[in-house]
């Protein structure tokens, strides 16, 4: 076999296929009209409404700012492969700032609805005088401006990350280059940080009693592995259509791996937390899984085995990573699943919440007792724990998937797909790894 | 058992490799190759089978995994059953760590062992190798010369000269060296 045949690869443009086009607006649509008769029946619940829309807009946010992270690491680690790759990611990126709008007006009108310690009284209800204990963190104040810290930091790094290796297309030479490590560096500083105290306050704060130093590597591991996902089948997408076909499997079958190693890894992390809450069996600890094993456990499993069992065996051989259909079909799975494990995150509290506020006859405090007794409250209705997955979960994970792709393939059709004056771009397209 | 091979010599990879490419098209079985580091591509060139250590290796995992949960089952659910912090005599998840662990020490030993014995490195073997510089800055294509008349193996050390190799030499080994296809198998 040959090992200088390479050409270096030219300025790839894309213009937004109509189909995708079609299909992501048709997304929006019906998920915007499957949420709309989600939100009319739940009326009664803007637990459940609020709880929805954050949900979904951090979901896809963090999707995006995963897209970054990938991009900004491989940067910073001087790695060659994923330059034909890395525009897909940034792509993805595109989507940040609108995401970014979206959850932060989530937080300013469901925060109310969505978190307990927000709620009116909140430090007086709490009979365990925890909620007073952890302020000024469990404070609106505090979350606002941590909040809008967060979201704005992370909106200007990426964009500018961004920009700068877009403009590196018009302007030969290295300074472009170097700017997107400094960047780089930058911004995964920033990223390390606030990944993990942002959503400390978004979703660890929903159970305001309940607290896991793994959180924010769990969590931000949940996300990395959905955006991993989406990167794969943007990818294939792209490249079955004829585009980007300096991309071979050689890189299918790492994106395959970097899929397949970060479902281990977020395994690794979601079994450490629950092992050790278990054995250690405190109930200020146990409460949290107590609830989403007792009152979500068709989900709870799933989870698991979405997540852990389906990439871990569809994907282990060396030979399923380069199946295109294979790759497709098992992202599609843990875009599903992660979906599910933020579904999780965020609802057996806020739901439980909402009935801590709202239905007041039995006492102040009789959810902390209903909680373990199954809800029998004096005259009071069976309390309801888990809404499961309705028209209102479903259509606003379609609405948002569908915003996604518009945001991500407008961002694509503007720029080249490759990176034309990137440095490392020959030693992408020559990637291999000889494995097969 | 004496046994003769003729080793060729290369200061670089490329020209190897082109070795490698030119050597095969003509037909000429190649027995082994020798490099100071691993070679990108040299799997493909020389048309290695695809090994089947990893293959050893998860037997070796699979079998440690069994081992931890028989020993754990066997010891605190039937031989001395005891409760600790209320949990059941059972505690699978308590035990995933244990079981983790010996899958991969019974993976890495075992996979170790296979390994040099099947390339005939192992402390059972009488360990001969075919030139000190190849794991130093030579990178050797080896030859069997028992199976090729001297005629052939003319041919073989004139086209190794051709391709650039440094130093072409014929190397008596005390045993029969097991060939890549047999140290993949």
């Amino acid at each position: 076999m040959s090992h200088h045949h390479s050409v270096r690869p030219a300025l790839e443009t894309y213009d937004f296929s109509p189909g995708v086009k079609k299909l992501s607006l048709v997304l929006m649509v019906v998920g915007a009209i499957l949420f709309a008769l989600g939100v009319f029946t739940n009326l009664d619940f803007p637990a459940r409404i609020w709880t929805t829309l954050l949900h979904n807009s951090y979901y896809f946010l963090a999707i995006g700012m995963t897209a970054m992270f990938y991009v900004t690491a491989q940067t910073i680690g001087y790695s060659g492969w994923v330059v034909l790759v890395s525009r897909i990611p940034e792509a993805m990126g595109g989507s940040i700032p609108v995401m970014a709008v979206i959850f932060g007006l989530t937080l300013i009108f469901g925060v109310e609805h969505i978190y307990e310690w927000a709620k009116p009284g909140a430090i007086e209800h709490d009979l365990t005088g925890l909620i007073g204990k952890k302020q000024p963190f469990l404070s609106k104040g505090f979350f606002f401006v941590a909040s809008a810290i967060y979201l704005v930091l992370w909106v200007v790094l990426t964009q500018w990350v961004r920009k700068n290796s877009y403009d590196h297309d018009n302007d030969e030479g290295l300074s472009r280059y170097f700017t997107a490590k400094k960047l780089s560096m930058l911004f995964l500083f920033v990223w390390a940080i606030t990944s993990s105290t942002a959503i400390w306050h978004w979703f660890m704060s929903i159970d305001p009693h309940w607290f896991s130093t793994l959180y924010g590597w769990y969590t931000f591991c949940s996300a990395f592995v959905a955006g991993l996902a989406m990167t794969c089948l943007i990818v294939i997408h792209l490249r079955s259509n004829g585009y980007l076909k300096y991309i071979t499997d050689e890189h299918i079958h790492d994106l395959g791996k970097w899929m397949f190693a970060f479902s281990v890894a977020w395994t690794y992390l979601w079994f450490s937390q629950f092992m050790l809450i278990w054995y250690a069996n405190i109930p200020e600890e146990t409460g949290y899984f107590y609830d989403r094993f007792n009152n979500y456990q068709v989900l709870f499993f799933a989870n698991f085995v979405i997540n852990f069992l389906f990439p871990f065996l569809l994907l282990m051989t060396a030979r399923a990573k380069r199946n295109f259909r294979l790759v497709s079909f098992v992202a599609v799975m843990v875009l599903i699943g992660h979906w599910i494990d933020y579904y999780l995150l965020a609802f057996p509290g806020a739901i439980k919440n909402s009935h801590y506020m709202t239905s007041g006859a039995g006492g102040d405090h009789h959810s902390m007792l209903t909680m373990a007794g199954g809800g029998h409250g004096a005259g009071e209705a069976v309390q309801i724990f888990n809404f499961g997955i309705g028209f209102l979960e479903i259509g606003a994970a379609i609405m948002f998937l569908g915003l996604f792709l518009f945001l991500t393939f407008s961002a694509l059709a503007k720029h080249s797909l490759v990176p034309v004056n990137h440095p490392f771009l020959r030693e992408s397209a020559d990637h291999s790894t000889h494995s097969l | 058992m004496a046994h003769k091979y003729l080793v060729g010599m290369f200061d670089d990879e490329v020209p190897m490799m082109n070795a490698i490419e030119k050597v095969r098209a003509a037909g000429i079985a190649i027995h082994d190759a020798v490099t100071p580091f691993p070679v990108h591509g040299i799997d493909d060139a020389l048309g290695a089978k695809e090994s089947r250590l990893h293959t050893a290796g998860f037997v070796f995992g699979a079998t440690g995994t069994a081992f931890a949960l028989f020993c754990m089952t066997y010891i605190s659910v039937f031989d001395w059953p005891n409760v600790f912090g209320g949990k059941p005599y059972f505690s699978l998840p308590a035990w995933i760590p244990i079981s983790f662990e010996l899958t991969v020490l019974f993976c890495g030993v075992g996979t170790t062992i296979v390994y040099y014995l099947r390339n005939g490195m192992s402390i059972f073997n009488d360990v001969e190798v075919y030139d000190n510089r190849l794991s130093s800055d030579r990178f050797g294509l080896i030859f069997d010369l028992e199976s090729m008349d001297s005629g052939e193996a003319d041919r073989v050390s004139g086209m190794l000269r051709d391709f650039g190799a440094v130093e072409i030499k014929t190397q008596e080994m005390r045993n029969r060296q097991p060939s890549m296809d047999e140290q993949a198998s």
